[in-house]
């Protein structure tokens, strides 16, 4: 017999039905996030959509990227927070 | 040991005992002392970015010690120094080589402490959950691939009869043999695409 129906969260359906276009996989978007991170400490408006589509769904890929990007401006002496909130898709 | 040119970047924070080398692919690629210092600076490197990913994934680990937390930060480097060292080509240059480097780093320390934090969890099955497999159990799909050889071995040794077509199978036409694997050896009528392990045909 089946259990009783749990509905999906807001947050859950909103990241289930994410655009994933243009479409990056994983081994991509380790490919292009070295490059991507010093972009976003270079120029925090800097943008590639389909690493923005990638990260925004993918939570490891997402985790790996502000660790670096974390671990880059701490040695670089830099403020990471613009870049991490481009990173995380905040447009503040 | 090289001098320290202007060209040198040395990154603030970093304890370093002495410069990058300008060009880490031809430091890492060329035998001889050079290379040996250029491995142990890599190694440093990929410890250090392995240090800082366990720690952001501290709380994925809770109640392990700073002892195995610090085994585990090894172990994810060595994997790191030897996926870099054999990547090492592919390096293009659109970034750092210590940016594209600590990356590798990063994912290593990332999928082992997944991996611990995994091995050491258990995860509760609900008693009361009755989970049903669909589609025939073991014991029938074994009972059917039975009955199916054995209906398919009848109609092989039928005999003739006025109304059908004659067996192709039968003594006086079958020609196969078969080779010590099973498969038949000669196209023959009695071989037939078989989905179970035994011949079309029994020999004769």
């Amino acid at each position: 017999m089946s259990q009783a129906h749990t509905p999906l969260s807001p947050q859950a359906t909103q990241r289930l039905t994410l655009d994933t276009e243009p479409f990056l996989s994983c081994d991509d978007c380790f490919d292009l996030v070295d490059s991507y991170v010093e972009a976003l400490l270079a120029d925090p408006n800097h943008d590639q959509p389909a690493m923005r589509a990638h990260l925004t769904g993918c939570a490891a890929c997402a985790e790996e990227a502000r660790s670096l990007l974390a671990l880059v401006a701490k040695q670089d002496g830099l403020d990471p927070a613009p870049a991490l909130r481009r990173l995380e898709n905040d447009p503040t | 040991m090289g001098r320290v040119s202007a060209n040198d970047r040395v990154p603030p924070g970093l304890d370093l005992v002495e410069a990058e080398p300008e060009n880490w692919v031809e430091a890492l690629s060329a035998p001889g002392p050079g290379q040996d210092r250029a491995m142990d600076r890599l190694h440093q490197m990929l410890l250090r970015a392995s240090r800082h990913q366990v720690r952001r994934m501290r709380s994925t680990l809770a109640g392990v010690g700073d002892e195995r937390l610090e085994e585990i930060a090894n172990q994810a480097a060595d994997e790191a120094m030897m996926a870099v060292l054999a990547k090492l080509s592919t390096f293009e240059g659109r970034s750092r080589f210590t940016t594209w480097a600590y990356k590798f780093a990063i994912l290593q320390s990332a999928t082992e402490v997944r991996r611990f934090a995994w091995q050491h969890r258990e995860v509760e099955l609900d008693d009361n959950a009755q989970l049903q497999a669909h589609g025939p159990s073991p014991a029938s799909y074994a009972e059917a691939a039975d009955l199916a050889s054995a209906v398919r071995n009848a109609i092989d040794v039928a005999p003739r009869t006025s109304v059908g077509s004659p067996s192709p199978c039968s003594s006086a036409t079958s020609q196969s043999t078969f080779s010590p694997n099973g498969s038949a050896r000669t196209a023959t009528p009695c071989t037939r695409p078989s989905t179970t392990r035994e011949p079309a045909c029994a020999p004769t």
